[in-house]
This record gives C-alpha cells, sequence and structure tokens, in this order.
C-alpha cells in the first residue's frame, strides 16, 4: 500500500482550535510532545518506544477533569474512532495502539526531524500509522517516503511531500519513512498508531494497492 | 425491539456546542419542525465551524460501530432537529429495510441527543409491531443510540412539555450484512 493521503481531513478552524489548545495547555513535554493515547496492555510499545513507566492517556485525563474543555476529548477520540473507516479496515480487526500530538519547533523544543525508520513493532498484526497535520506556515519538515525492499528497510527512490493543513497521510508500518528537519517555525501533527490483528506477517501484501 | 444504547458517545460540551451553532440555523419544514438538513451538500452550510468537522468525524465513528466494512455501509441522510413544546412524534417506523427490495439488510437509524435539559419528550421503544409494551428513554446528552430502522423497531416520542429536544437524525444504508429481520 503506498502511503494515501486525504486533503481536508478536518478544516482549518478545528486545527487551529487543537493547535492553540494544546500550545495552551501545560501538557506538552520539552520536545513539545504530548500522549494522547496508549494502549496499557501494549507493554513492548513502551520499551520500544523509549517511554517511561509514567505514560499516560490524555484522553482519560481530559475526561476526569471537568474543568478542560470537553471538545478537545471528542475531537481526539473521533479522529482515533475513525480510523477503521479511513483504512477501510473491519473495526474488530484493530487494535487501537498509540496516538501522541507532536509540535516540531515551538520555543526551546527540538527541530531536528526523524531518521529514515519504520513504525511497525511487536506481533499479533500489523502496525498502520495515520498522521495528520495541523499547519503548513514552516519550512522544511517535510514527509519522505521510500521504495520497499525485501526486507522493507530500502532507503531509494524517496518520495516528499509538504503535508497540508487539515491533511491526513496513512501508510502502513512497513513503510520506510522519515521527516526533514524543520528550518523556520512550528511544524504540528497528531500521530496514531493502530494493528489490524487480521493481517500479519504472512499475509501482509506490501504490493496492495489501497483500493 | 429495544435499541442499542451508547452513554457519553459526545461529551456534554460538544453536544451542547453542536446545538448551540445549530439551532439559530433550523428552519421550520413542511412536517412543522425545526430542522437544518445536513445530508451531501447540506453540510457544506455549516463549513468553517468546529462543528462541520464534529460532525463529519461523529458520521463516520458511528459508521464503524456497526462493525461493517466501509463500503457496506453508506450514509443515507442527517439531519438536525428540534421539537419544542408541544411536539412530539407518533407511532411510526422509519421502514427502510427495504434496501434492494428486501428485509434483509435493513438500514441502520441512529440518534445523538444533543440536549437533555426538557420534560416530556421520551422516546419510546415497542417490544413487538402490534405496538405492546414500551420501554421509555429520556437520553442524557450525548447519547446515542442506534437500531435497525425495520418492521421490528417501532417507536414514538412523547410530546415535549416544556423545553428544547434537540437530536442528530442519521440513517445509514447497509448493503451487505447478516442481519435478518423477523418480520418479513
Amino acid at each position: 500500500m503506498k502511503p494515501q493521503i486525504i486533503e481536508n481531513f478536518i478544516g482549518k478552524k478545528t486545527c487551529e482550535y487543537i493547535n492553540s489548545y494544546m500550545k495552551n495547555s501545560d501538557l506538552l513535554d520539552d520536545d513539545g510532545k504530548c500522549i494522547i493515547y496508549v494502549n496499557k496492555d501494549s507493554g513492548s510499545n513502551a520499551v520500544c518506544m523509549g517511554w517511561t513507566p509514567e505514560i499516560f492517556s490524555l484522553l482519560d485525563h481530559l475526561k476526569d477533569e471537568q474543568s478542560r474543555d470537553s471538545l478537545i476529548y471528542d475531537l481526539f477520540n473521533l479522529i482515533g474512532q475513525n480510523m477503521s473507516t479511513v483504512f477501510g479496515f473491519k473495526n474488530s480487526d484493530i487494535v487501537y495502539e498509540t496516538s501522541h500530538y507532536k509540535c516540531f519547533g515551538p520555543e526551546g523544543a527540538k527541530t531536528e526531524g526523524m531518521n529514515p525508520h519504520v513504525d511497525h513493532w511487536g506481533e499479533g498484526g500489523t502496525i498502520y500509522t495515520a498522521v495528520l497535520y495541523f499547519n503548513e506556515n514552516y519550512e522544511g519538515g517535510d514527509i519522505v517516503f521510500y521504495g520497499y525492499g525485501e526486507d522493507y528497510t530500502k532507503v531509494e527512490n524517496p518520495i516528499s511531500y509538504k503535508p497540508k493543513t487539515g491533511s491526513l497521510i496513512y501508510f502502513d508500518g512497513y513503510t520506510m519513512h522519515s521527516v526533514n528537519d524543520v528550518i523556520a517555525g512550528e511544524r504540528a501533527c497528531l500521530v496514531l498508531h493502530i494493528r489490524n490483528t487480521a493481517i500479519n506477517e504472512n499475509n501482509f501484501d506490501p504490493t496492495e494497492e489501497k483500493k | 425491539m429495544q435499541p442499542n444504547i451508547v452513554e457519553d458517545f459526545l461529551t456534554k460540551e460538544s453536544a451542547a456546542h453542536i446545538h448551540n451553532y445549530l439551532r439559530p440555523k433550523a428552519v421550520i419544514n413542511p412536517n412543522n419542525l425545526l430542522n437544518v438538513y445536513l445530508t451531501d451538500s447540506g453540510i457544506n452550510t455549516i463549513k468553517g465551524d468546529v462543528t462541520f468537522d464534529l460532525i463529519k468525524l461523529i458520521i463516520d465513528a458511528i459508521a464503524h460501530k456497526f462493525n461493517l466494512k466501509k463500503d457496506n455501509v453508506v450514509l443515507n441522510r442527517i439531519n438536525y432537529q428540534v421539537l419544542t413544546t408541544g411536539q412530539g412524534l407518533g407511532y411510526h417506523t422509519d421502514n427502510r429495510g427495504a434496501y434492494e427490495g428486501t428485509m434483509k439488510n435493513a438500514g441502520y437509524s441512529v440518534l445523538v441527543y444533543l440536549t437533555d435539559d426538557y420534560t416530556g419528550g421520551e422516546i419510546l421503544f415497542y417490544d413487538d409491531s402490534q405496538g405492546n409494551n414500551s420501554t421509555s428513554y429520556h437520553p442524557k446528552a450525548g447519547t446515542m443510540i442506534y437500531f435497525r430502522g425495520d418492521e421490528d423497531h417501532p417507536h414514538s416520542v412523547n410530546e415535549v412539555l416544556s423545553g428544547e429536544r434537540a437530536n442528530l437524525i442519521l440513517f445509514y444504508d447497509v448493503k451487505e450484512d447478516n442481519y435478518e429481520a423477523t418480520n418479513n
């Protein structure tokens, strides 16, 4: 499956709303990152991502705190629930693994991108990733996809995208990709990982085109 | 038959946000009910507000609750409706079972409640198609209920005694699944 793009998955005003909510909250860490949701059964994931045991689910947190604006809860929650529709998977085949909000480049936070990597981890199904972009007024920060190799690790034939505000990019977890450094401005996105338990090593087909 | 009920499908704040945004846009339809039609291009009339995205997301989030493949569930219609004091809905079925002419594959009817600060206005579901034994519901704001829009799910809405009862009404067509209606 080649990376797919849905433009205007959400509108500009909603993007601005989410961004300003997150940036004005005390929820972002020094890297401009905030864990929105973690599947608590996914222990290997925490190790894989280098997270501390204090990982928490913002969704639970927001719901418990009446003082917070719950519109943000529904937006994150509904976007997550839309993943089965986006990928065209049966809901019963999906496990929600993790999601996080990440803002590259706000004051003090990192602007370095990410080296080529694949997202898949663990067993019991294939990881699929969706990234929702909240702004476009920055320089650099392209996401770059590479061709598949036999071991899914070929770094050739790069295709780079400059994501537009409100667009969603989704791809399977064996897709090698990287993110260029952010040169100026801030780049904010939401990263979601789901696992399709019906697709595993044996029946995963990298050449399958999204219908 | 009784519907499926999902409490806290939306938070109270989101339900209120949608209601407050749509209420001034509601116009009286031929049935004398306040409505905003949001089907197809109708939704474009609310472009620009967070409500637009919430409703788009809600449409797909509900569709996935049926646990059917994406292509087998198609939104037929969505509207926002307000019942004001003195208004109710008589005994009826949504009568949308006939996708391609069969009772098999009856569509889904979905209600998302946006207000709960009204009296009366309970929705009643009947145990059989003769209208016997009803169960009454006064859902909290943010609650979603869904049921097959077929002869097995007759329902009615009591007159609203005070306040305004607002909900989203969604009809989905279902092309292919294993559901068999008991009535033919």
